[in-house]
């Protein structure tokens, strides 16, 4: 017991005299470095896809950097750790590649009339259990995803009836013309399950205790909650395009960037998405990975969280657009992985076509909003704007989010803004994108959000339509309204896009958003494999497929 | 009364000698102490103002312990950051010491039910985290400096209400205690000014090695983002900030305001240990 004692406290002089050394040694030992050899140039190195896979592979270990799924059931798969996991296990009816090109999967499609859509089942797919996918399948699978209950329910809003009208033919027929509807069969919202299973396992459908029954190009093996989720090839996949490399595949859950890091220079994980720019140096550096940039269509901003008070005075947040030095934050928090963002919804969800059209529009916003400290402070004088606290809430523990609000908060003060940072439990965080009860106190919400689709309605619709999900405004702008539903209804992109330019100048006056970057895709693959899909369509394609040995 | 003389008397002489751990180490507290007191005010640099021109920077004449990731001189944030990094493991001493003694002292004085009660309570309070409770203290009431100080405020209260407890009971049976029942003292007289004042080093002790403990838990909270909030400066926190900066090779952040925790915690546990048991030593 003395000895034990003795030993402890032996030990606890030699921390304390190590703990005074280290603390003079520090300054000597540590490395400060220039902010130029930790940025990338972006335009430069992005990508969609590496070079293809030269052979197949026994085990993938694979991160989901976002955290373990809450479901796996397609309809509600929303997050990024669930679309990603369901896209390799069930097939979308239609199919983006990496470049976010609309092609057949399942089916092939006619638009009949304005509301009608026939989509004919062409091809040969099984289920894992062996039985064939079937039009009454894909009927029940979209009735499914129609349901309230059901995350992409919007999706559905339009649609008057989804029926089986033929052995390989299902007819969607529409209350009004929907130009969004199809592109969105690309995504979780088109992925199509077994209706014998599902009817069967109703109730613990998606979960780790029920698993689901797909026709992907993997096969769910295993959910071990809090630990991994575990896949394994389809060796009967229909479509060799994405028939996997990979014979098995694990997910793990790693949040922590630094332990993310860790594991990936050490070779325990193979290869990861949207890997924290904090990373990028030592990833780089290490030399084991590949660390590729792909265009994406996520983007950081800054949500007001509530209706009324001093962020519905549109002078007040005029200057708040101008307050923000976007370029910097780039620079030096995304160490180069990100471009600054000057509109509610990015370049990136622009149609290819009509890129001319939107960029006309955003140039104005860019122009208004470009950082300006002087014109932003003239600004705040003159708005509403009394001095009190603005509370910008962010999730506990995510170091990226918040530097990002202390460099807000930081160039808010030079303009007389007085910002509190609110870190939330990540768990109440997520909450606080659906529930207004637990925005109460907070004025506006940091964070990142993605598209499915390169369809700038899907984002809008989100946002900006009466009681729309994330319509934390209250907006219920008739102009806006009318605007976005004919847009919709719109097939032709260039009328869509002028009726979309002119909802988007009414509601970025509204200034629900201080827009701040649009951000990469950062794809780390450990070079002994190759294939990957870095551009963010790997969110609503089977991204593990194309993954094997680099020789 | 003369017991108490004597056992007092005794006591001084035993621990007269000079213990050089407890010079050392002590006059470490208190200059880490003057550092939460003063720092704030010798900070070179004011510790939230960022330099977007000049993140990550090594030790440099301007910057002596190098810049964070924001360009925040890290040794300005040093010195700013004790005063919070104390005042809250400080209020958390204080709280728990003063509740702890005094159902110390009840439970020992009533003994019966009330003893027995305050045992099982303690028994159970032992058994739950401290941190756990910082952490639903957070989510109840809201991230910030109040929430985990009240929370480990209440978990800390067992660790001096079991030791005090069991001096006051010993001082109870003592024949001085007797004495002054049959002086007519009240009850209270007797408690505050005779019990309380002979089981005082052992509460100082307590607190003294309690302090450590309380820092590094209120460190954690600050460290997990529920305690202390950006961008002020406090050590839990600045180990939080400067660990993606690891990856970069910029160790001076993370390590710095860690060698400081490490310093502060084994420091005031070897006062209080030696002290504990000196007091052990001459009880």
């Amino acid at each position: 017991m003395l000895q034990s004692q003795r030993f402890v406290r032996g030990r606890r002089r030699c921390a304390a005299a190590a703990a005074g050394v280290s603390l003079l040694l520090v300054a000597a030992c540590s490395g400060g470095s220039s902010n130029d050899d930790k940025t990338v140039d972006v335009s430069k190195d992005l990508a969609s896809t590496m070079s293809p896979a030269k052979g197949d592979i026994d085990q993938l270990t694979w991160n989901l950097t976002a955290g373990e799924p809450d479901t796996l059931d397609p309809r509600n798969a929303a997050t990024y750790g669930g679309g990603q996991v369901t896209s390799n296990l069930c097939d979308p009816l239609v199919r983006v590649d990496a470049d976010y090109k609309l092609t057949p999967n399942l089916v092939s499609f006619k638009q009949v009339t304005p509301t009608k859509l026939v989509y004919t089942l062409v091809a040969d797919a099984t289920f894992w259990d062996g039985k064939p996918v079937t039009a009454e399948d894909i009927a029940f699978s979209l009735n499914r995803a129609k349901a309230p209950d059901s995350i992409v329910s919007f999706i559905y809003a339009n649609v008057k009836s989804i029926e089986a009208t033929g052995d390989k033919e299902v007819t969607v027929t529409f209350t009004k013309p929907d130009e969004l509807f199809n592109n969105e069969m690309s995504t979780i919202a088109g992925l199509v399950v077994e209706k014998a299973y599902t009817e069967k396992n109703a109730k613990t459908f998606g979960t780790s205790a029920g698993g689901l029954m797909c026709s992907g190009p993997f096969k769910l093996d295993s959910w071990k909650t809090g630990d991994s989720i575990t896949m394994s090839r389809n060796d009967n996949y229909w479509n060799d395009t994405y028939k996997a490399h990979a014979a098995s595949v694990k997910f793990t859950f790693v949040t922590d960037s630094t332990a993310l890091t860790q594991a990936l220079n050490a070779g325990e994980i193979d290869g990861a998405y949207e890997v924290s720019p904090d990373a990028i140096t030592s990833l780089k550096s290490n030399g084991r990975n590949a660390v590729v940039f792909g265009p994406s269509t996520q983007s950081l901003k800054l949500d007001v969280a509530n209706p009324g008070g001093v962020t519905a005075d549109r002078t007040f947040m005029q200057g708040l657009q101008k307050i923000v030095d976007r370029k910097a934050l780039a620079k030096v928090i995304y160490k180069g992985a990100a471009t600054p963002l000057y509109s509610a919804i990015t370049p990136t969800t622009w149609p290819n076509d009509q890129r001319a059209t939107y960029q006309k529009a955003y140039d104005v916003l860019e122009k208004e909003r470009a950082f300006d400290a002087k014109g932003a402070k003239k600004l705040i004088e003159q708005s509403d704007y009394d001095g009190q606290k603005l509370v910008v809430a962010i999730p506990a523990g995510n170091s990226v989010l918040s530097k990002t609000a202390q460099l807000l908060q930081q160039q808010a003060k030079q303009a007389g803004v007085t910002i509190k940072i609110l870190s939330l439990q990540p768990l109440v965080y997520s909450q606080a994108g659906y529930d207004a009860t637990k925005r109460k106190g907070i004025d506006f919400l940091l964070g990142t959000s993605f598209n499915g689709v390169q369809d700038p309605l899907e984002p809008a619709g989100f946002v900006y339509l009466p009681k729309a999900f994330y319509n934390y405004t209250d907006l219920d702008d008739p102009a806006v309204t009318d605007a976005l539903n004919t847009a919709r209804e719109t097939f032709d992109g260039d009328k869509r896009a002028e009726l979309f330019i002119k909802a988007q100048t009414t509601f970025e006056q509204a200034s629900a958003t201080v827009p701040l970057l649009s951000t990469n895709t950062v794809t780390v693959l450990n070079k002994k494999y190759t294939g990957a899909v870095t551009s963010f369509a790997y969110w609503a394609m089977p991204q593990m497929a194309p993954i094997g040995a680099a020789k | 009364m003369s017991t108490l003389t004597a056992r007092l008397s005794s006591r001084r002489t035993r621990t007269g000698s000079v213990d050089k751990v407890v010079l050392v180490f002590g006059t470490v507290c208190g200059f880490l102490i003057l550092m939460a007191v003063f720092g704030p005010l010798l900070a070179p640099h004011p510790p939230s103002q960022t330099d977007i021109l000049a993140t990550s920077q090594g030790p440099s004449g301007q910057h002596l312990l190098g810049t964070d990731s924001l360009g925040r001189d890290i040794l300005s944030r040093l010195l700013a950051g004790a005063r919070l990094s104390f005042l809250g493991p400080g209020i958390i001493v204080v709280v728990s010491a003063t509740a702890g003694t005094a159902l110390a002292i009840a439970a020992a004085w009533h003994g019966g039910w009330l003893d027995r009660g305050l045992n099982r309570v303690l028994n159970v309070m032992f058994a739950v985290p401290g941190i756990l409770v910082a952490v639903l203290a957070a989510a109840v009431f809201g991230a910030g400096f109040w929430a985990p100080v009240l929370a480990l405020s209440l978990v800390y209260i067992p660790y001096v209400a079991r030791v005090v407890r069991s001096a006051a009971v010993r001082e109870r049976r003592m024949p001085y205690v007797e004495a002054c029942e049959l002086a007519g003292l009240s009850a209270w007289r007797i408690c505050t000014r005779h019990i309380l004042r002979n089981v005082f080093p052992i509460v100082m002790a307590q607190a003294t090695i309690g302090f450590g403990s309380a820092l590094m838990d209120f460190g954690a909270t600050s460290f997990l983002g529920l305690g202390v909030q950006p961008p002020s400066a406090e050590w839990g926190l600045m180990v939080s900030d400067g660990r993606s900066e690891l990856l970069d090779g910029a160790l001076q952040q993370s390590l710095s305001a860690g060698a400081l925790i490490v310093l502060t915690v084994v420091s005031f546990n070897i006062v209080g240990e030696r002290l504990s048991s000196r007091i052990g030593a001459s009880g």
